[in-house]
């Protein structure tokens, strides 16, 4: 018998007892999600590094945007869905008392709104808005929340001035010190999101799921016996274990009474595709379908990381990003670094078209998102941490209690904690918290349809 | 970073002389001009440090003590004090140092409970089941600290590094025992290029990527259409999987004789493959006949044979029992008893340490599970395997103290795996485990060490500590411009690995002194190196030790691997490649930079100048200066060296100029010569290389306590002539590496101020 | 570098009734006179009453003394933003019409967005001091410190970093103060009276500058000649050199509000009152004059960036002190 087989095939085939779902998602079957209830409301933060032009990112005037700048115009035919947001500051990247490492601590501290702890060792960062929203709804979906990446993180020497890796390397933090870091390979983000090709009956299924049970309960229970003689830093180390466990504990049980896989549309990627405009491609690809088909509600995206030198030969740099933003204001060099902040643009504004494309109730998803594309510094050569480049794309739930109107920029008042914005953001996502950051409140102009 | 010899000697010169004398006069007449109240260069004030107690402020002192030493402070211009004021101020404050250390209680520190990394993941797989399984593809990066990734604090789990434990766990499992079912009848993928599911990298390749779904042996057909003209000779054909070549077969493709409208020909392989997602390539080797042919004659099966499919059959059971499941399954899982012994064994070895019944019994409890279900026992003990992949007490390594806050020795258990994961970055082997569980192994310490590194293992020294160390692993990650530096490849870069890893392993195995580091009369090439290098005679794809006939490179500094990993892409960097050596070789980092570097020069230098041209300008200003006229300095000596390592005597139109000036004074005009100044420094490098390698084997920081350590070890380094066994043996002998200190209930966080909350 | 051993000198925060209050103005011109002598460093500035004009008087102040460049407050090169409290509207003053009509003062404050939010500001300015080098000066109303204290997480920055409060009492917004005194973490010296600047100098000792903000300020609040009030004078001495032995000092105790805005010492605490010392009258005149005349010191900045960025100080300065 033959059988010719592609990686995942276009048709609809079945997989056990569960329906492998041919998209569109949620205009189709599931019950929870019918045109008589609400979509939820999706969270999304890119980012990427070594600061921004400020030249070519800010417009001119305040208030309803014109003519996009240079950076932005790829933005163009979504320019009604973005709101760009001006003055935003991160008081915890600068060096109040810790010298040098920007880099390390406008990453470290972005989602958290703290300022990080400078050490190569004994990391405390915060937990990051993102997560805190995935604490609290993440119940409701397969993930919590994913996080994704471009870069391989660093393998050898240190990475700024006294700060950990670990402070650059990842964007969501789910503690203090325990990072999330992001998946890079999209043949593992493609696994972990639709399965991984493993032809299992459903009873087999069911029966390792069933092992893979019984093997966390005995580690835990194995865990537990062996903390009680430890002291609290090695406790600390194994809860870290303990609670990753527990996560999974949960989405067995999850995946066991829904046993649906989502069928994506597309192939499994054979791997890193060399190309910076592929790669991006990819991953924003399969993040738009965990969006569409509910996978998740909650993303972080770290596009390249603080300090990376790689270099865009797509589009004809053979300098490494980071040392093109040490510009010392030679024109030349300025120049480069604004065509590399407008690929990373082109970049973004494709995977939005592909967002605005799918019908979501009466709207489209990008209309129930709120997608947040920022930098953790502005001016890359000076290591500035206020007017932090901020872009809010989408309706954050527009077919809903009101929603964002775009199309806007919003100067806010000097000083204002961007962790403003992540306690609005969390507001939004139906995550009420006092406090977040070094916020002083929420900020106002969001919602004014 | 200083020469305790040094202060010995000119501790005599003190002896006999105060602070007031030897130190404050110093401070006022060459300090305090720059540094005082109103003007405080640097954000550094003098004043309060020309009083004795200042020098409880021991990382200040510390800080001016290594200024002075180097010569970078005072600046040019300034009034300098003479040499024997200066030695003096140096032999006090070392004297005073000195003195307050001995006061330190001895205090070996402690290491947080570590997570197995990657290599070592890998590594243990490997010795415990038999089974290569390469966690570096699939798990997530490892965090360094203090440029290791193996340090305890900085080792953190998530739930996605959790996910990759557990599907892991399945898979080396099934791979170790093999226990699950294959499928009754074989089955069939095929991927074809009519169907878009391969890809061509070049005209005589193929490569397409498959899930093996069971580790078996499948049968491989490689469908081959079209002829060759008459006569044309037989081609060997390869099978590469993930890059590793499998197998060779020589194929036909001249006219078969046969009539075919469309010839074609198929070959078969028969192979075991591994489990797991792998990329397939099938391609001709040093095809010549392709090699004229145009793209649309290459696909032409009238003109050429070439390949166009891949189909992967089976799979069929193994003929002979694989190699991991006999040395587990020790007795027949089917007999009552069996399964208890089987899991008592291999959790012994999981765990690293002698296991109780009750621990067994839980693990049986799966073999019985397994059976509940309908499974076999060998099912069973592949759940129980499993399981123990996944257990804290085999992915974490964690030392038991006895008490709160008691300084204590380590048992012989956890020593004999600081060992194995110090040397080898796995498990402790059968001898280790066994000497430990009589508790003979620290009599025993340095014999196994001697016995540990003459081991085949010990290349993890070499690919993890030095990978690491040198900054070498960076080399998969950079990516010179192909424009500038079009000889740049994937084999090149291998062999710049390699060429590195077989010095380092040289000096380890045949025990040569440390200073062969700094600079040697040899090294390791094969062809393709010797060629970038410009070294004639160097023949085939092999390494081979080669002795210079020229002094042009010679030791660590003149390796490509670090050359290129030190330098931009489009470009060679002095200032990173002087930051590297002070930081890698003599144990000295620069500070950060400042926040705002202010612009080099109001007018741009551009293509005026060469870029150490360019560069003086980093002298101009004594501020820069007193960083950059050290670190500088050690870039411009090895600026003979282009961004991949190549021997240049020119940049564009500019002559290289390799001419430097040491902050101290001494001076040299050619790499060779800065060498030799180097190997001065020669006491500076081993503790340097001593603290690297402790931070490394301990897997934490090293703090103030650890400072007597390190100068024993260097001491005793010294003494031996650098002898490169002498550090390891002296490590593994250090307080630190035997001894530990517990944790008190609540521990208090030693930072008192912080920004951060 | 940051050494241990030696701290830079103590951050001053002031806020006052800038456009409003003559008397503190004259405050913000003795402080930047201590600044310019290295003895203090101004890390913040905010005004209690909603006006951009009296933002952007507090900027032209600033950029008089500090150029476009203020070297505060972690980042070299970047002019401080003014903390602008936001309640009911107040009206322009003379003093403000007077400054801000001169074409001679630049200020880049037009919108609300270029000014901050006291609190964050304060709050941010405090992150970046050492344990108890940071010190608040307050002359006029309380109502941005009262803020600062609802902040969430403020508190605790406050208690660590500031030494010292230096309170002139303003009775413009008594439950601000009230709150202010009953809860705010640090000592509290309360400056009811510093004794009086003396008009006579405006005319004189400013004559170095063809335009000075103070001067204008000065001539518009009042009918030349006349002393002002020195309350903030003497809070900014005080605070940055405690040990002058200019003033006298109660015994500590807490602090109470009477009725008419009048602050007393009362019951226990660690707050004091500060008394003025006849005998010190004329030194202390003079030293106000003195620092509140001083030239300008400009922090060259480390940067030199194009001439297009580089806003020009107003009047020709004097050329910087010469290295050693």
């Amino acid at each position: 018998m033959m059988i010719t087989r592609k990686a995942l095939n276009r048709r609809t085939f079945l997989r056990g007892a569960g329906t492998a779902v041919a998209l569109p998602f949620l205009d189709a079957m599931t019950p929870a999600l019918t045109a008589a209830t609400k979509a939820p409301v999706r969270m999304a933060f890119v980012y990427v590094p070594n600061g921004i032009d400020m030249r070519h990112w800010n417009p001119a005037n305040e208030g309803a945007l014109q003519e996009l700048p240079r950076i932005l115009k790829p933005m163009e035919p979504f320019k009604q869905d973005v709101t760009l947001l001006s003055n935003l500051t991160h008081n915890g990247g600068r060096a109040l008392l810790d010298g040098a490492g920007d880099h390390g601590r406008c990453c470290g501290g972005y989602l958290s709104g703290v300022q990080v702890r400078k050490t190569m060792v004994d990391i405390k960062a915060g937990i990051s808005c993102d997560q805190i929203v995935a604490n609290d709804i993440g119940r409701q979906t397969r993930f919590p929340s994913l996080e994704v990446g471009l870069e391989d993180a660093r393998q050898a020497g240190d990475c700024d001035s006294g700060y950990s890796c670990a402070y650059t390397n990842n964007l969501a933090w789910r503690g203090d010190a325990q990072p999330l870091p992001p998946v890079l390979d999209p043949r593992a983000l493609f696994e972990r999101l639709f399965g991984d090709g493993a032809n299992l009956s459903p009873e087999q299924k069911a029966l390792r799921s069933k092992q893979r049970r019984s093997i966390l309960d005995f580690v835990t229970g194995d865990t537990k016996a062996l903390q009680a003689n430890l002291g609290p830093t090695d406790k600390r180390k194994l809860d870290e274990y303990l609670s990753s466990i527990r996560d999974i504990e949960r989405q067995l049980l999850k995946a066991e009474k829904d046993n649906s896989q989502v069928n994506p549309g597309m192939d499994k990627p054979y791997g890193v595709p060399a190309d910076f405009a592929e790669h991006f491609k990819l991953m924003t690809d399969m993040m738009t379908v965990a969006f569409q088909a509910d996978l998740t509600r909650v993303m972080t995206f770290l596009v390249t990381r603080e300090g990376t030198s790689r270099a865009y030969r797509e589009i004809g740099i053979a300098d490494g990003h980071h040392p093109l933003t040490h510009h010392r204001n030679e024109p030349e060099m300025m120049e480069k670094v604004a065509q590399i902040n407008t690929y990373h643009v082109t970049q973004f504004a494709a995977w939005m078209e592909k967002m605005k494309s799918i019908r979501e109730g009466d709207g489209n998803l990008l209309d129930n998102s709120m997608i947040v594309y920022g930098a953790g510094l502005s001016d890359g050569n000076r290591h500035t941490h206020e007017d932090l480049p901020t872009m809010m794309v989408g309706g954050g739930g527009r077919s809903m209690n009101g929603g964002i109107k775009g199309g806007r920029r919003i100067v806010y008042r000097k000083e204002t904690p961007m962790s403003n914005l992540f306690l609005t953001m969390m507001d939004r996502m139906g995550t009420k918290v006092d406090h977040f950051g070094d916020a002083t409140g929420r900020i106002e102009g969001l919602d004014l349809l | 970073m200083r020469s305790f010899c040094f202060g010995l000697v000119f501790a005599a010169i003190a002896a006999g002389q105060s602070f007031e004398q030897a130190v404050q006069p110093v401070l006022a007449k060459n300090c305090a001009g720059c540094h005082q109240d109103r003007l405080a260069s640097g954000g550094f004030n003098a004043t309060p440090y020309m009083k004795l107690a200042s020098l409880t402020q021991r990382d200040d002192w510390e800080r001016i003590v290594q200024r002075i030493r180097t010569g970078e402070m005072p600046p040019k211009g300034a009034p300098r004090p003479s040499e024997a004021e200066a030695k003096a101020l140096i032999a006090f404050v070392e004297a005073e140092f000195t003195k307050a250390d001995k006061l330190v209680k001895p205090d070996p520190g402690r290491v947080t409970a570590r997570r197995l990394n990657r290599a070592e993941y890998s590594n243990t797989i490997r010795d415990l089941l038999g089974v290569d399984f390469r966690a570096e593809r699939d798990f997530p990066s490892d965090d360094s600290g203090h440029g290791f990734d193996n340090i305890g604090d900085v080792l953190t789990i998530s739930p996605i590094l959790m996910e990759k434990y557990l599907t892991a766990a399945e898979r080396i499992a099934a791979r170790a025992i093999g226990a699950d079912p294959l499928p009754k009848k074989p089955l069939e993928f095929e991927y074809h290029t009519k169907d878009k599911n391969i890809r061509r990298p070049n005209k005589s390749s193929i490569e397409a990527t498959h899930r093996v779904e069971w580790e078996a042996e499948y049968v491989i057909r490689i469908g081959l259409p079209g002829e060759r003209a008459a006569g044309a000779p037989p081609v060997k054909m390869g099978l590469w999987m993930d890059g590793k070549l499998l197998t060779t077969k020589m194929v036909e493709t001249k006219p078969s004789g046969l009539v075919y409208f469309n010839p074609y020909s198929a070959e078969e392989l028969r192979l075991e493959l591994p489990e797991g997602d792998h990329t397939f390539r099938v391609g001709f080797i040093d095809d010549e006949f392709v090699k004229g042919l145009s793209d649309k004659d290459a696909y032409s099966d009238k003109r050429n044979k070439f390949l166009n499919s891949i189909t992967f059959v089976g799979p069929f059971a193994a003929k002979g029992e694989r190699a991991s499941r006999k040395k587990l399954l020790i007795c027949d899982p089917k007999l009552a008893g069996c399964s208890t012994k089987i899991l008592t064994a291999l959790a012994r070895r999981a765990y690293r340490r002698p296991v109780t019944r009750a621990e067994v019994a839980a693990l049986d409890r799966f073999v019985t599970l397994a059976k509940a279900d309908g499974q076999s026992a060998e099912q069973g003990i592949q759940l129980a395997v499993q399981a123990m992949l996944v257990s804290p007490h085999f992915l974490f390594r964690i030392e038991r103290d006895p008490a709160s806050g008691v300084v204590h020795p380590i048992s012989d258990l956890d020593l004999a795996s600081r060992l194995s994961y110090f040397l080898w970055s796995s498990m402790p082997d059968e001898q280790l485990l066994a000497l430990a569980e009589a508790k003979q192994l620290r009599a025993q310490l340095d014999t196994q060490i001697k016995r540990m590194l003459k081991d085949v293992k010990a290349v993890s020294l070499a690919d993890n500590f030095a990978g690491q160390w040198l900054e070498t692993r960076n080399l998969d990650q950079v990516k010179p411009d192909p424009k500038k530096f079009p000889e740049w490849s994937p084999d090149l870069r291998d062999a710049m690995k390699t060429e590195t890893r077989m010095f380092f392993q040289t000096l380890l195995q045949e025990n040569r002194p440390l200073t062969e580091f700094l600079d040697a009369n040899y090294t390791f090439l094969n062809d393709r190196l010797a060629a970038h290098y410009g070294i004639p005679g160097v023949d085939g794809p092999e390494f081979r030790r080669v002795t210079f006939a020229t002094n042009e490179r010679g030791g660590i500094l003149s390796h490509a691997s670090v050359l290129t990993v030190s330098s931009y892409p489009t470009r060679t960097s002095p200032v990173i490649r002087g930051k590297y050596v002070l930081q890698n070789i003599l144990g000295t980092p620069p500070p950060p930079p400042p926040p705002d570097v202010p612009a080099l020069d109001e007018e741009k230098v551009g293509n005026a100048g060469s870029l150490r041209q360019q560069m003086e300008a980093h002298r101009s200003s004594p501020t820069c200066a007193s960083c950059h006229s050290r670190m500088d300095v050690l870039g411009f000596g090895l600026e003979n060296y282009d961004g991949t390592g190549k021997w240049r005597t020119k940049e564009g139109k500019f002559e290289i100029d390799a001419s430097g000036t040491m902050p101290g004074g001494k001076s040299f005009q050619t790499p060779a010569e800065m060498r030799t100044i180097l190997k001065d420094n020669a006491p500076e490098f081993s503790r340097c290389l001593t603290e690297k390698m402790l931070t490394y084997a301990l897997g934490r920081g090293l703090e103030r306590y650890d400072r007597k350590a390190i100068e024993e070890i260097n001491q005793r380094v010294i003494g031996s002539g650098y002898r490169f066994e002498t550090l390891i043996l002296e490590i593994a002998h250090s307080l630190p590496f035997l001894e530990r200190r517990g944790e008190l209930p609540k521990q208090v966080s030693t930072k008192t101020e912080s920004a951060s909350r | 570098m940051q050494f241990i051993g030696s701290k830079p000198s103590v951050g001053v925060l002031y806020d006052g009734a800038l456009g409003y209050r003559i008397d503190a103005a004259l405050g913000l011109a003795v402080l930047y006179g201590l600044d310019a002598k290295n003895e203090c460093r101004v890390v913040s500035l905010s005004v209690p009453s909603n006006n951009l004009h009296a933002a952007g008087f507090t900027e032209v102040i600033g950029r008089f003394y500090a150029g476009a460049v203020n070297g505060s407050f972690g980042a070299i090169g970047r002019t401080l933003p003014v903390g602008m409290a936001t309640g009911k509207p107040v009206q322009d003053s003379p003093m403000l019409k007077a400054v801000l009509a001169n074409p001679a003062y630049a200020h880049g404050i037009n919108h609300l967005n270029d000014t901050a939010d006291p609190r964050a500001m304060l709050r941010n300015a405090l992150t970046a001091h050492h344990d108890q080098n940071a010190v608040v000066v307050l002359a006029g109303p309380a109502t941005n410190l009262a803020a600062l204290l609802d902040l969430p997480g403020a508190k605790p920055w406050v208690q660590d970093k500031v030494r010292l409060l230096a309170l002139v009492p303003d009775a413009s917004d008594l439950p601000a103060l009230r709150k202010v005194l009953a809860e705010w973490p640090s000592p509290i010296l309360v400056v009811p009276d510093g004794g009086v600047f003396p008009g006579a100098a405006i005319e004189k000792n400013f004559a170095w500058s063809q335009s000075h903000p103070i001067v204008d300020a000065y001539r518009a609040a009042g009918t030349m000649p006349y002393d002002a009030p020195a309350a903030p004078l003497a809070a900014v001495l005080a605070a940055v050199r405690p040990d002058s032995g200019l003033f006298k000092f109660s015994e500590p105790g807490g602090l109470a509000v009477s009725p008419q805005g009048a602050v007393i010492v009362s019951g226990p605490g660690k707050h004091r009152l500060l008394r003025l010392d006849p005998a010190q009258k004329e030194k202390l005149t003079a030293l106000y004059v003195e620092l509140a005349s001083m030239k300008p010191v400009p922090r060259v900045p480390r940067i030199r960036r194009p001439a297009a960025d580089a806003v020009k100080p107003p009047v020709p300065l004097p050329p910087p002190a010469s290295k050693p």
